[in-house]
């Protein structure tokens, strides 16, 4: 994939610089528009993979822009930023036609694991996937390794797919929490690394290359190769 | 209708009904003994008056004249003229009536039946040898003391049964209106803090103690209302002003050139450990002002709590415990906000995992008909005299100030229940029972 291009529509410049810079030092393209109507004219000129939109701007409501962009015609993917403690935003935003939502502050690592999840091409379900020696069917629901069965329960699959569909990028606990389980709430244990262990337990134990890594700091990510 | 027993003003109006009854029973038992004992005393006059009569008679030296008098005498009235002995001498009335049958009372007036007659009558001794019976028959006088009787008894059961109507019609009224206020307190109550008490009668104040009260009410919301709005303003503007250099910090220290990447990350989990208290501050505020309660909907509890004990079975087994949720035959919908209920029952299972984890401890998840989540374990639970506290924000049990959490999670939970309109129990069995009771009707 090319480099991937974010248009961010945020007031507050110094925080933008900040996100622009981490942008740069991993190679995506960051343009910043710091309210509602530059962004709208930085739309007509160019094309952005992924939109990232604070919920309050001074001149409108991040809602109200997402609602003008799309009635423009634009469907990329648009992240919503918002305020922190109000968890009635977060299905006003997706009701708007948000397609995820972050509470600022937030960590730089969440931020592009969620951009790129968003900008990622959806697999194809209709043929075999396959990563390294791992076959999955989606059709049949069926999983196996090394020409070996594997038996997943039905979340375990789910769980799987989403990691799959992420492959070789970083996924956080609160996009599988999201995601796989589709449940909002914040977690103080590590609920999530014990499904993840279970998972794992059944794809990589006993192979010699692992498929499911742990990220220090970030989350998990399945793929071959480095660590 | 057994609460308008229970109403004060029913109380208060049987009490006046009592207390007029004996007043009315006493002026009427007053006039009753005045009337009767003049109608008594007018039909005694009647029988000396013709006593003297018989004895002027018999004094004018006419004996014959005497016994022509009593063998004629007018209707109701006997006489039985008699000697010394008894013998008789002349009168209507032959026969002096047996002992058995005669009464004789302390002012020497005898009483008996004489042919259908209720006779009262005195015995006087005319001569050395003459003894006369004057009676009169009192019937009719005994009928009119009666009806008396009988009238004023019919006028203080009506008294008693027009008290006690009219203490019930107060009584009705009064429930109506402590109901309407009642249920503007319990939305109120619930979070609404825009809900107001209405008037009565067509939504005007027509100044009666009620309006009143209701327009007292109504001002003191109002007040109350304009607070919490201004708290909220206040919270909001924290919320947003922190927002902005807390963000810029994270990610300040995110992107800082460092060469103790160990020494980064404890500084960010430390502004992460900060944000996450600071989180659920702000939640608790927003809940407890009512904000959230848009985006309620009717959901399924059943299946949500199903979905969360999948979710945390394989967290109980790790820590050697046993999660079990037997969902109940039944769907049992509540009309509640979905995210903020799974949070509160998470916030129930880690708070489990964090404080009662106990090897080989069962804990229970059940949910009842009449919405009620329980989960119960039966780990150590704690000491009884802290049960009431450990809702408070920021309240760690000694036990437990080694373990990690912000304090924060049953707070949390008891600020959810009461956002639905509903509570959180907490009870000691084995282990700690924590029950979310959700209203049963709720819009």
């Amino acid at each position: 994939m090319s480099k991937m291009t974010i248009l961010l529509v945020e007031d507050d410049t110094s925080l933008a610089e900040l996100i622009a810079t981490a942008c740069q030092a991993r190679g995506y393209a960051l343009t910043h528009a710091p309210h509602a109507t530059p962004a709208l004219a930085v739309l007509k000129a160019q094309h952005f993979d992924v939109l990232v939109l604070d919920r309050m701007l001074p001149d409108t409501d991040g809602l109200t822009l997402l609602q003008s962009i799309r009635q423009a015609g634009y469907d990329m993917p648009v992240l919503i930023l918002s305020a922190l403690g109000e968890v009635e935003d977060r299905v006003q935003g997706l009701q708007a036609g948000a397609d995820d939502y972050l509470i600022k502050p937030f960590a730089f690592d969440e931020l592009e694991a969620r951009l790129l999840a968003l900008v990622r091409r959806k697999t194809n379900t209709q043929e075999i996937l396959k990563l390294a020696d791992l076959t999955i069917d989606p059709m049949q629901r069926q999983v196996s390794r090394g020409g070996k069965q594997i038996d997943l329960t039905s979340r375990e699959f789910a769980l799987l797919m989403y990691l799959y569909d992420n492959r070789q990028q970083a996924v956080t606990r609160k996009m599988l929490l999201e995601n796989v389980w589709q449940q909002q709430f914040h977690t103080s244990t590590n609920v999530i690394d014990v499904h993840i262990s279970k998972l794992r337990a059944k794809i990589d134990k006993g192979f010699a290359q692992s498929l499911i890594h742990t990220m220090r700091g970030v989350g998990f990510m399945m793929g071959v190769g480095d660590e | 209708m057994n609460r308008l027993f229970k109403t004060a003003s029913l109380k208060a109006a049987l009490f006046y009904v009592g207390v007029a009854m004996v007043a009315v029973g006493a002026v009427l038992a007053v006039l009753y003994w005045q009337i009767a004992s003049h109608l008594i005393i007018r039909a005694d006059n009647a029988v000396w008056r013709d006593a003297a009569i018989a004895t002027y008679i018999y004094e004018s030296g006419d004996s014959d004249a005497l016994v022509a008098y009593v063998n004629k005498p007018v209707g109701g009235v006997i006489y039985r003229l008699s000697d010394s002995l008894g013998a008789y001498r002349g009168g209507n009335l032959e026969k002096f009536p047996t002992p058995a049958t005669t009464h004789r009372d302390e002012n020497d007036w005898l009483h008996f039946t004489y042919k259908q007659m209720q006779i009262r009558a005195r015995l006087l001794q005319i001569d050395a040898d003459v003894i006369l019976l004057v009676g009169h028959d009192r019937g009719a006088t005994n009928a009119l003391i009666a009806q008396i009787k009988h009238s004023f008894i019919i006028a203080l059961g009506g008294l008693a049964l027009l008290g006690v109507f009219g203490g019930w019609v107060m009584a009705r009224r009064v429930l109506k209106r402590v109901d309407v206020i009642n249920e503007g307190l319990h939305k109120i109550m619930g979070g609404d803090f825009t809900a107001r008490i209405p008037f009565m009668h067509n939504g005007t104040d027509n100044g009666d103690e009620w309006d009143t009260l209701t327009t007292q009410i109504n001002d003191a919301l109002s007040r109350i209302d304009s607070l919490i709005v201004a708290m909220r303003q206040v919270t909001d503007n924290l919320a947003h002003d922190l927002r902005r250099p807390l963000t810029r910090l994270r990610a300040r220290l995110e992107q800082m050139p460092t060469t103790d990447a160990a020494q980064t990350q404890a500084a960010l989990a430390d502004i992460d450990s900060i944000l996450s208290v600071f989180a659920a501050l702000l939640s608790l505020s927003r809940m407890e002002s009512g904000t959230a309660r848009t985006d309620f909907e009717t959901i399924n509890i059943g299946a949500m709590l199903g979905e969360i004990a999948a979710l945390y079975e394989a967290s109980f087994e790790e820590a050697d415990m046993r999660l079990v949720f037997v969902p109940p035959p039944q769907t049992i919908t509540a009309y509640a906000h979905y995210a903020l209920l799974s949070q509160a029952v998470v916030n129930l299972l880690e708070n489990v995992l964090h404080h009662a984890a106990k090897p080989k401890a069962q804990v229970h998840i059940n949910l009842t008909p009449d919405l009620i989540i329980e989960i119960a374990d039966n780990g150590d639970g704690v000491p009884p005299e802290e049960l009431s506290r450990i809702t408070e924000r920021f309240v760690r049990l000694d036990a437990s100030r080694h373990t990690q959490g912000d304090g924060l999670g049953l707070s949390l939970v008891d600020a959810i229940a009461r956002l639905h309109g509903g509570t959180l129990q907490l009870s000691l069995n084995k282990g700690l029972v924590a029950q979310i009771h959700l209203p049963q009707k709720s819009k």
